[in-house]
């Protein structure tokens, strides 16, 4: 156990500074001169030089990237240009408002997923095995702008059931316990749409890796004993099952990402995909560097945390 | 792949899972493809035979307006077979060019992904070893890498070029064929074969060519069908960002995106791409499953 959490923890440490040298150096490789952007067409090369050695652009770049980092590890990611606020503060709404896209919808994806998994997988070939994994080859080829225009277009604009958007998820004045239940009216339908790539995802993973594992010898044990199907499905089956599917909802959240962007585009809620994008209209080199540290910081962390779950779900894994 | 890109239920699975995957426990190996494997097949060559010939099949200028101000967002005529869009220009041949776009940047991405992921993937499970942690640590850092963001800067400053999505999309597939090729390599380099032609004095490039690629590829078919479908989607995501090729270059994923932003577009006008997109993506990945489990020769089903 010991073993296994130092090497992850060397791998988590060695990734971090991989993914910080990554992040300064994605923005060296655009084009353009950040003094020059930020002067605009006033510019000479007098005042650009001038804005260079006070920006400290003229240092050797290793040297640069220190200066970076020690900013970074303050809690520094600079000004955005055009704003002139602080990245931090414009990251830190819009991180806020992702992370609970994504908290929802993967709790949306769990809870429908592992039913339904566990059920299909009772008896693989049957009517509610055949009919779930057919519709989770369907969900799973449907793209998430497809999926969001159809569920916009029917609960927002034709039934009217849920906000439109542009809606404030964030609403100030009210008590906080409408306030919370404003918020959430407003999140559950994008949150939706986010959850149906991985609920195809995960109920594909589970229910093959339970139809394996009710095949397992302990499997006939609990049945001779006289178990329930219930019980043998819940207590013996599900946890050395779920393996596969935790695994892969650590790597599903860096895709999720892709989708993330999407729902916020369309629902036009300002997270970190409407900021990204308005960033690169506006040439902000700062606040695109700070999104994709943060982002990328985010998968790893969570890949790191479900590493550590791991053990606690199947002992076997700390001891290999 | 990012997240990039490639969205099978595959991506990001380790090399263990793969095996286990391969297993597919409770599905008895199909004898021979079934009747909607062919359904599958037809479709493809269905829209490669029309991309590649659009150019004969008398459709209206793709990119032209008629500047008839009848002919705006038109319902589905016999002129028009599938109705005009907010230009007047006409859907079904900018669904068809769209088609040209769209299956170029799949198919040149994925040679990109399947060239480079799978000679290195096979190099580093040949050789094992330092270089192999290596290059397998190198290909997680960029599984973590939420893709979406460096594409999107990427693109932003290179200019949004069919050839620049092609590379970018391309090599942010790399990771994800390198894991698959590693791990189907490993499992074929520990075999008596291998090491009987290692005992006969064959050099590494012998072994890899003569008896370990012809093993691979039954899983590197499977997966380069995986990687075009998932290329496609990404490319689908950008355009409906405005991030793909721009408009007037018509692509499945900014007529999706066209016709969502304007109130005034007719059903058939989003419907139209929306269902060429996931009927293709359907085939893709139906088509690439029932490959693998066809040519799924590992020990589990024997």
């Amino acid at each position: 156990m010991t073993r296994y959490l130092s090497q992850r923890f060397a791998a988590l440490f060695a990734i971090l500074v991989l993914i910080s040298v990554g992040c300064f150096y994605l923005v060296h490789l655009l084009p353009g001169n950040p003094a020059a952007s930020i002067l605009g067409v006033t510019a000479t090369p007098q005042t650009i030089a001038a804005l260079d050695r006070q920006l400290g652009l003229d240092k050797p770049i290793y040297e640069q990237y220190f200066i970076w980092l020690g900013h970074i590890l303050h809690g520094n990611l600079g000004i955005a240009t055009p704003s002139r606020v602080p990245v931090t503060t414009i990251i830190g709404q819009s991180y806020k408002l992702d992370v609970e896209l994504i908290v929802i919808s993967q709790f949306i994806a769990f809870l429908i997923a592992i039913p339904l998994s566990v059920y299909a997988a009772r008896r693989p070939g049957g009517f509610l095995d055949q009919a779930t994994t057919s519709t989770s080859f369907a969900l799973f080829c449907l793209p998430s702008f497809i999926i969001v225009l159809w569920v916009v277009n029917l609960f927002t604009i034709h039934w009217h059931t849920f906000p439109g958007p542009g809606t404030n998820p964030f609403p100030t004045g009210g008590s906080w316990l409408s306030n919370i239940g404003t918020n959430l009216y407003v999140m559950i339908l994008p949150s939706l749409v986010l959850a149906i790539g991985s609920i195809a995802i995960y109920f594909r993973l589970l229910r093959s890796e339970m139809v394996f594992t009710l095949q397992e010898e302990f499997i006939t044990v609990a049945r001779s004993k006289g178990l329930t199907t219930n019980r043998i499905l819940w207590r013996h089956a599900v946890r050395p099952s779920s393996i596969t599917m935790l695994t892969s909802a650590g790597n599903n959240i860096a895709l999720l990402i892709t989708g993330l962007f999407i729902v916020e585009v369309k629902f036009a809620l300002p997270g970190l995909g409407s900021e990204l994008i308005g960033a690169i209209y506006a040439n902000d080199y700062l606040t695109i560097q700070g999104i994709a540290l943060v982002a990328a910081i985010t998968v790893v962390v969570v890949n790191f945390a479900i590493d550590m779950i791991l053990p606690l779900v199947d002992p076997r894994i700390a001891r290999a | 792949m990012l997240d990039i890109p490639v969205t099978t239920v595959e991506q990001g699975v380790s090399d263990a899972e793969v095996a286990a995957a391969n297993a597919q426990p409770g599905t008895t190996p199909p004898k021979r493809f079934g009747f909607f494997f062919w359904c599958c097949l037809g479709w493809l060559a269905l829209i490669a035979l029309v991309a590649i010939f659009a150019g004969m099949l008398h459709l209206d200028p793709p990119n032209a307006p008629y500047y008839t101000p009848i002919a705006v967002n038109a319902p589905p005529s016999f002129a028009h077979w599938l109705g005009t869009d907010d230009s007047s220009r006409d859907v079904l041949s900018r669904l068809v060019y769209g088609a040209r776009v769209s299956l170029v940047i799949g198919l040149l991405g994925t040679a990109i992904g399947i060239g480079i992921g799978g000679s290195l993937g096979m190099f580093s499970a040949y050789v094992r070893g330092k270089i192999d942690a290596g290059l397998s640590f190198v290909m997680y850092i960029f599984l973590a890498f939420p893709a979406i963001i460096a594409v999107l800067c990427i693109l932003e400053f290179w200019g949004h070029t069919e050839s620049h999505i092609v590379v970018i999309l391309g090599l942010f597939s790399v990771p994800f064929i390198y894991r698959v090729t590693r791990a189907a390599t490993l499992a074929c380099a520990t075999k008596e074969y291998v090491t009987a032609a290692r005992s006969q004095g064959a050099t590494a490039r012998r072994v890899l060519a003569k008896d370990i690629f012809p093993n691979v590829i039954p899983a590197l078919i499977a997966y380069t069908v995986f990687t075009f479908g998932g290329i496609i989607t990404t490319e689908g995501a950008l355009g409906f960002l405005g991030q793909s090729v721009q408009i007037p270059i018509s692509s499945w994923g900014n007529m999706i995106g066209e016709a969502s932003g304007d109130l005034n577009a007719t059903l058939v006008f989003i419907l139209a791409p929306a269902s060429a997109l996931f009927l293709t993506l359907v085939a893709l990945n139906y088509a690439g499953e029932q490959i693998r489990l066809r040519f799924d020769t590992s020990e589990q089903k024997l």
